[in-house]
């Protein structure tokens, strides 16, 4: 067995390492690495074909979780190629930033909230293809530099991906494996979610404030833009909004019990694309087969370390570093779920913790094993900004191709400052969650020092009141500069 | 505003069919074609255009330096697309075959205030910044200016000082008049750092033309 658990362990690490250099597409070196484990399952642990079949789709007893996860994945894809094709998303967010009259606050708050909205419904990659650059078209139009709007929206990216289950890769693997209904997750992950993206967005409007300057020239010009112009008729907008509009209201209405959701999504996504006579090779043709070869080869690989236990050495071990203290062991996993999608990409990391949050909540209620998971989806959606090593490197490119280029510097600052700030948000609300006195004597302390620091600010003598605006200054320009 | 001058290119041009101002991404800023046409299809292809046309020049080995018109003529309507900002087009539909012959220059100074109005150019980015830290610096330079005052001030008073409590009194002047010259060098670094930053800037806008 040892030597099984060196391969397959050295082959999930080997595939890490090829993503992050980007030294292989990633499709093939997952591909590559289920290669090598089914090798070392059939030659060295001398199992049979039905174990790498049931690590690709999910067992029967699991009720082929890894099968749903991918006809979900497939039918979320067409719908929102469609809607994409259509122009849906690009409509709603014009639309959206006419409604800011051009002024600076509503603006970003209009940008941002635009921004949460469509990677609710799109993955993270998608949402920055459409918003960056509408974003950078808007600010030519307006006058201004797009900095602040490109940086801020590139960081919610990830809050979106936290609304609703279908709104990101880990969010799919982790309901479908865990049968959390679609309207669950939203009560207990997305609406925590928003919360959260509003206090993100308070400090965003506190940091960027003076930077926001829109010339009243520009704001007759954005009043000029035709948004129609961004869809390709007003039939296929409508059918793309109402599809969207039913594929939520049946996530929430029908019981997985009675359809999988995966079932629902794909459904909709075969009626739209007759109602809507679009070219279904066109279609079929831009569904990301690299998605789906590289989910069907993390899947052998984190199955290989299932099997050999690999999993479940680390759920132990997560548990003994919490000490047998249920709400010490729920923030580990947060953080540690964060920091390692900080670095590698979030669907290896998601795939592996699964079964380890499953082996910390074996002796758990049912209330307190969801809260494990949430924690995970919390963790592996939101690290992913504390470094610009993962999928969001592609703002900077996209932002480079328009030719607003971003300081990589300045959004690794602030990425990595919100990602920590929001995580702490939901380490507070979890520790007031089991321990109502710390989290209130936290809270205490974070609303007296503000009040203190607010009232020398108001009745200090001038030299105080001075200094202590330099500082903030300063702090604000270490975060943005 | 865009539209006046969309207007006035139709008048100093009666030949013109339509105008089509889109950006380099395809996203279509505004155009006279009715709403039946299929708008990001249209953005889209003529960017595929220009960019079908600048791969000919990377196969053929030629530089490509800056494009600045792309004449598509035919029998019945010809397109001449012109390049506005840095990306952005506007496409001109003519009835004739002819368009050598159409004089662009009458509507040079429309196309260019199109130009000013929805496609901003990076170095205004830059001029916009060089402002705003201009204003920091005039701020900082009053700030300066008013602790000099204070500084004198207090050296004044301290001259004046009865000899009672003059140990007591001159030591907290003295203290005041300390921290006043540490924020006055503090200001002065950040006025050193501005300039620094606005000349950086100012480097960065001559490069770029």
């Amino acid at each position: 067995m040892i030597i099984s658990i060196c391969i397959i362990l050295g082959c999930f690490l080997g595939v890490v390492i090829l993503i992050i250099t980007g030294k292989l597409n990633r499709a093939i070196a997952a591909l590559l690495g289920a290669l090598i484990t089914y090798f070392t399952l059939i030659f060295i642990e001398g199992l049979d074909f039905s174990i790498i079949v049931d690590m690709l789709f999910g067992s029967p007893s699991e009720g082929f979780v890894n099968l749903h996860s991918i006809i979900m994945i497939i039918g979320m894809m067409m719908i929102v190629q469609i809607a994409h094709e259509a122009g849906t998303f690009q409509f709603i967010a014009t639309k959206l930033i006419k409604l800011s009259g051009g002024k600076p606050i509503p603006l970003l708050i209009i940008f941002c909230s635009v921004t949460v909205l469509v990677s609710a419904v799109l993955n993270n990659i998608l949402t920055v293809i459409i918003m960056i650059p509408l974003s950078i078209t808007v600010s030519r139009m307006l006058n201004i530099n797009p900095s602040p709007y490109i940086l801020t929206q590139a960081i919610l990216v990830n809050i979106g991906g936290t609304i609703f289950s279908i709104s990101s890769i880990p969010n799919i693997l982790i309901t479908t494996a865990e049968s959390i209904a679609f309207l669950t997750f939203f009560l207990n992950v997305g609406v925590l979610s928003l919360f959260v993206f509003g206090l993100t967005l308070c400090f965003f409007i506190l940091i960027y404030k003076g930077e926001l300057r829109i010339p009243d020239e520009g704001i007759k010009v954005l009043k000029e833009f035709n948004v129609w112009n961004v869809i390709q008729s007003k039939g296929l907008l409508y059918k793309s909004l109402i599809s969207l509009i039913a594929l939520l209201i049946l996530f929430i209405t029908i019981p997985s019990s009675i359809i999988p959701p995966d079932i629902i999504a794909l459904s909709i996504a075969l009626i739209l694309i007759i109602l809507t006579k679009l070219d279904p090779k066109d279609i079929i043709t831009k569904i990301d087969f690299e998605l789906i070869f590289y989910l069907l080869g993390i899947f052998v690989i984190v199955g290989g370390l299932e099997i050999t236990g690999v999993t479940n050495s680390i759920g132990i071990l997560i548990l003994k570093m919490g000490g047998n203290n249920f709400f010490v062991q729920l923030l580990l996993l947060i953080w540690i779920s964060a920091y390692l999608s900080s670095c590698i990409d979030n669907i290896p990391i998601t795939k592996v913790l699964i079964p380890v949050a499953g082996k910390m909540a074996e002796s758990m209620s049912l209330i307190n094993k969801n809260r494990l998971f949430y924690g995970l989806i919390y963790g592996a959606n939101w690290g992913d900004n504390l470094t610009p090593l993962g999928d969001n490197i592609l703002v900077v490119n996209v932002a480079e191709q328009n030719r607003r280029p971003i300081s990589f510097k300045s959004f690794f600052k602030l990425g990595f400052v919100t990602s920590n700030y929001q995580l702490s948000i939901i380490s507070l609300y979890y520790t007031f969650i089991f321990n109502v006195q710390i989290g209130f004597f936290i809270l205490g302390l974070i609303v007296c020092t503000i009040f203190a620091i607010y009232l020398v600010y108001k009745f200090g003598s001038k030299n105080i009141k001075t200094n202590i605006s330099k500082t903030l200054i300063k702090l604000r320009d270490i975060i943005i500069r | 505003m865009v539209f006046k001058n969309i207007d006035r290119i139709k008048t100093a041009i009666p030949e013109v069919l339509h105008i089509v101002m889109f950006y380099n991404n395809g996203t279509v800023f505004q155009s006279t074609f009715t709403q039946e046409i299929n708008m990001p299809k249209l953005g889209e292809n003529l960017t595929e255009f220009l960019h079908r046309i600048k791969n000919v020049y990377e196969i053929c080995n030629f530089k490509l330096n800056d494009f600045k018109k792309l004449i598509f003529e035919t029998k019945d309507v010809s397109v001449i697309i012109l390049k506005l900002g840095e990306e952005s087009n506007i496409a001109l539909f003519f009835k004739e075959d002819d368009v050598e012959g159409i004089k662009l220059s009458s509507i040079k100074r429309y196309l260019t205030r199109i130009e000013e109005l929805i496609d901003m150019d990076e170095k205004e980015i830059f001029l916009q910044e060089i402002l705003v830290k201009e204003d920091e610096l005039k701020s900082n330079q009053h700030l300066l200016q008013l602790k000099q005052d204070e500084i004198q001030n207090l050296l004044k008073e301290l001259k004046d000082l009865d000899q009672g409590d003059f140990q007591e009194k001159s030591k907290m002047l003295e203290r005041e008049i300390n921290s006043l010259k540490e924020e006055y060098a503090e200001i002065e670094n950040e006025i050193v750092n501005i300039n620094g930053e606005i000349r950086k800037l100012k480097e960065t806008i001559e490069k770029k033309i």
